[in-house]
């Protein structure tokens, strides 16, 4: 499962380890996510991108089962299968998320399918040790004792390449800088060996030299892992850099999808190819002087 | 204006500050409190408050009920005790003495019983929101518009005065500030990200209840107990003073109304329990202020 | 440099004390200048003050030490009240057109505002500007009588630029003003920005941390790292032939929006360091050397030492 996923080579007979079919979510009357279906094989990056109220963040919530909580939205419709969780069916059969109890769901959070969030400094909790958080995970799930857990914690921090992981351990999350906090979330995340990682907005509120860094490392880590990560992004510099496929959302809906070339060399739909014209390009500017518009696309997004 | 550019240099600044030097929270937290000069005062009063009345009685040991002495005997005077003798010839300093167990027992006990089931309740309701939520609140609710010190003499009454009565009595009538206090921080630290983030690693309602929300909540609760004991010993005295308590139990309350007929030939016995009762209250008071201070450094002065 | 630039800047300085007798240097002896009608960007990652130094630049902060100068006028020491008329020459545009419409006015009124204070117009010559701006920023007539909360983020900016506009500037002040808005959204605001500087002659200050929209929108480019300039020069210069190592390692890090432009990420780890010093410490100055006509660079002892 090392080799990265080429989404340019056929993937044969192999059966996606997520497979989301007409997921429909709605708050109230208003229709979040409208029967959205994509499929996500182990070790591939599939970027879902789309622009703020697209629906993005809402589809990786209700992968996780974690929309419904705390908020009126309702999942009405679709099917999320998984085939990662083999102790939770007898003959290997997927089981869908959408109908799984919370009870079987919270043993999939965190050690099967897991999930980054945007800040990682409100990500952490601000009065335990990021060792301490850490090391939760793996003794929820894999009943590991504290100290076995504490170690595990270590070797995860060393992964992620935190310096000095020892002393790291036992500080609070404040006393780190986002950095540093987002590999935590990530330490955290892979704690279980999870088959799939979600990452919402990883690195958008990151400086634009520590998310390479932080790209750099789920680059790697995935490589190491051979872990399918889902990537919910408003960014299409980070879509061309991470993702072997693209989904583009807008106003709810699926508008696209394909390879990652595909997408940014021959956009079909309209939306897609006005969210490419008003990217900017580093580079495009090159052997000219004087500022350039951008060549807007005439639609209202 | 003036409020955006404090903001955006404030980027500039935070992202500067970044590694400042503290160490656990908690511990940051003590260091700013006993900075305070005012906060330390209101501990060192309180510390002495409960010197006096847990640790004077070993080497003051007296019936506070024994008639010792000729009545209204003031202090100072011949034959007289420290704080002199009440209407009865009791002796005052072993009442005041003994009086401040039973009002801090009572009081402690109350305050127990209110943070206890307030945080439940407001736990539960602020955390599943929806029809849990309009349930706990609509009893809250029907707790909250009872007009407390009636309330809780008709309860008193009916049950006869005891230590334990009237514990149930204040906490009774008081517990629903407490609910709604710990519901409005389960509302707002619910939806923070980091407790999203422990339910996408697995964690239960109870665990994200008990290990996640509450730490986070507890210092606005803790500053609120203080304030909730401090409530507490003055409902005490209240209904004390009426002459709802304990009699075979001095408490502070119970001196001051036993003395207030005679208050004009025997001003002291009045008004050394209340100096008790003050100094208690302004004690806890001044600490509760202190620790909100220390826990929200950045509120001050508001 | 230019005599005739709009704004001046000369070795701005600006110390704030923290708790513990520690201080931050937010900006240390930035020295630049802006041509009229030219956009210079001031690019950098959080806490390398440029912030502080655009509020620096419009006086909502006052130097520690250094001048600026405003159409030759030394704007750095004067009171207030002389402060004012020079004030309407410069105006600042914020990150979060959402916090800066006070959400209880009209959209019309917020415009009207800044010509309210400083009596230019009134009655319905008020009124007509106000809608002549609001046609010039691409928003309707009627759109005067709303309030903030029926517009999207985009159109807000669109009536903080109106705003901004209203007492007929000469320099704007753009800090982060398009990096919160949709990319689509951002696209439209960048153009109408332009749009207005060619009609308009607009000077901008344009600070940012996002290169690829500074490469666009820019004549010329600061470099600020740790409170200082390490690199400043013609946006060409700086984007096509980049010499200081932070410069070099700002623009490494710029995903781009092409996939067949993936770069090896080299498995870094590195934070920005602090620009706070104990009470007896200072950062050490950074010298500029000019290394072709309008291009200074920082020099280093040791390049690619930064973090």
């Amino acid at each position: 499962m090392a080799a990265a996923y080429n989404p340019l080579k056929p993937q044969g007979d192999e059966l996606p380890i997520l497979s989301v079919r007409d997921l429909t979510v709605a708050f109230d009357q208003f229709t979040a996510v409208d029967e959205v279906s994509f499929d996500l094989h182990n070790g591939q990056t599939l970027a879902v991108v789309g622009e703020s109220g697209s629906g993005k963040s809402v589809t990786a919530l209700s992968i996780m089962r974690l929309v419904e909580l705390g908020s009126r939205a309702k999942i009405e419709g679709g099917e999320v299968l998984f085939r990662g969780g083999h102790e939770f069916s007898d003959d290997g059969a997927p089981i869908d998320l959408v109908t799984q109890d919370e009870a079987t769901m919270r043993r999939i959070r965190g050690n099967h399918i897991s999930m980054i969030f945007q800040e990682p400094l409100t990500s952490l909790n601000p009065v335990y040790t990021v060792g301490n958080q850490v090391a939760e995970a793996v003794m929820l799930h894999q009943g590991l004792n504290k100290k076995a857990a504490t170690a595990r914690a270590l070797e995860m921090l060393d992964l992620v390449r935190i310096p000095e992981a020892k002393r790291r351990l036992s500080q609070y999350p404040h006393e780190m800088s986002g950095g540093m906090r987002q590999r935590v979330m990530i330490a955290m995340a892979l704690s279980c060996d999870p088959t799939v990682l979600i990452a919402d907005e990883p690195t958008t509120a990151l400086d634009v030299t520590i998310q390479a860094q932080i790209l750099g490392l789920m680059r790697e880590l995935q490589k190491e892992t051979g872990a399918a990560v889902i990537i919910i992004t408003h960014d299409m510099g980070v879509v061309a850099e991470v993702a072997d496929d693209v989904v583009v959302m807008n106003r709810s809906k699926i508008v696209e999808q394909g390879s990652v070339y595909d997408i940014f060399e021959s956009p079909q739909d309209p939306y897609t190819q006005a969210l490419l014209a008003s990217v900017p390009r580093l580079g495009s500017m090159n052997g000219t002087s004087e500022p350039a518009r951008f060549d807007l696309v005439e639609q209202e997004i | 204006m003036a409020e955006l550019f404090t903001t955006d240099v404030g980027a500039d600044l935070a992202a500067a500050a970044d590694e400042e030097t503290a160490a656990a929270p908690q511990r940051q937290a003590l260091k700013l409190f006993l900075r305070n000069r005012s906060a330390v005062f209101g501990l060192i009063l309180f510390l002495a408050i409960l010197i006096m009345t847990f640790v004077l009685p070993f080497f003051y040991e007296r019936d506070p009920g024994d008639l010792i002495a000729r009545p209204h005997l003031a202090p100072g005077s011949e034959g007289a005790p420290l704080l002199g003798t009440d209407q009865l010839g009791r002796d005052l300093t072993a009442v005041v003495v003994y009086g401040g167990r039973t009002t801090l027992r009572v009081a402690a006990g109350a305050a127990v019983m209110i943070v206890g089931f307030g945080v439940m309740i407001g736990a539960l309701a602020g955390f599943y929101g929806g029809k849990v939520d309009d349930v706990l609140m609509r009893f809250t609710e029907f707790f909250q518009v009872l007009p407390g010190l009636l309330f809780a003499i008709v309860l008193v009454a009916l049950f006869n005065p005891s230590v334990w009565t009237v514990m149930i009595a204040i906490a009774t009538v008081s517990w629903a500030q407490t609910a709604r206090l710990t519901r409005a921080e389960f509302l707002r630290l619910k939806n923070l990200e980091f407790v999203k983030a422990a339910r996408a690693i697995g964690a239960s309602d109870f665990r994200i209840i008990t290990r996640v929300i509450l730490p986070n909540a507890m210092p606005t609760l803790i500053v609120s107990s203080t304030l909730v004991l401090g409530w507490a010993i003055l409902f005490e005295a209240g209904l004390a003073f009426l002459g709802l308590a304990d009699v075979n139990n001095v408490s502070w309350g119970l001196a001051i109304g036993r003395g207030r007929a005679a208050f004009t030939v025997n001003w002291w016995a009045v008004t050394f329990p209340g100096l008790a009762i003050f100094a208690t209250v302004l004690g806890l008071s001044l600490i509760g202020d202190g620790l909100q201070d220390a826990y929200n450094p950045k509120l001050r002065g508001r | 440099m230019a005599d005739d630039a709009l704004v001046r800047v000369d070795d701005l300085c600006k110390v704030f004390p923290v708790g513990g007798g520690s201080k931050v240097h937010a900006v240390e002896h930035v020295s630049l200048h802006v041509g009229r009608g030219e956009t210079l960007a001031v690019v950098g990652e959080s806490g390398c003050g440029k912030s502080t130094l655009a509020h620096l630049i419009i006086r909502l902060l006052d130097p520690t030490a250094g001048t600026v100068h405003l159409d030759g006028t030394d704007i750095s020491t004067l009171s207030p009240r002389a402060m004012r008329t020079h004030r309407q020459k410069m105006q600042i545009i914020f990150q979060d057109p959402f916090a800066s419409l006070d959400p209880r006015r009209s959209v019309g009124d917020a415009v009207a505002e800044p010509m309210n204070v400083h009596k230019t117009l009134s009655g319905s010559a008020l009124d007509d500007r106000v809608k002549a701006l609001f046609k010039r920023v691409g928003l309707e007539e009627s759109h005067t009588e709303q309030f903030p909360h029926q517009f999207s983020g985009g159109q807000r900016q669109r009536i903080c630029i109106a705003r901004a506009l209203a007492l007929e500037p000469e320099l704007v002040i753009a800090d982060e003003a398009v990096s919160a808005l949709d990319v689509s959204i951002q696209a439209q605001v960048i153009n109408l920005m332009m749009d207005l500087q060619e009609e308009m002659g607009l000077s901008y200050l344009f600070i940012s941390h996002d290169l690829a929209v500074v490469e666009r929108i820019s004549h010329r480019v600061a470099v600020m790292y740790l409170g200082q300039i390490v690199e400043l020069g013609p946006r060409p210069a700086i984007f096509e032939n980049p010499q200081h190592s932070y410069t070099k390692r700002l623009l490494e890090a710029v995903p781009i929006a092409d996939p067949r432009q993936r770069r090896e990420r080299p498995l870094l780890v590195g934070d920005i360091p602090s620009p706070r010093w104990a009470a007896d410490e200072s950062p050490e100055r950074v010298e500029l050397v000019e290394v072709e006509p309008g291009h200074f660079v920082g020099v280093e002892d040791n390049p690619g030492a930064t973090f």
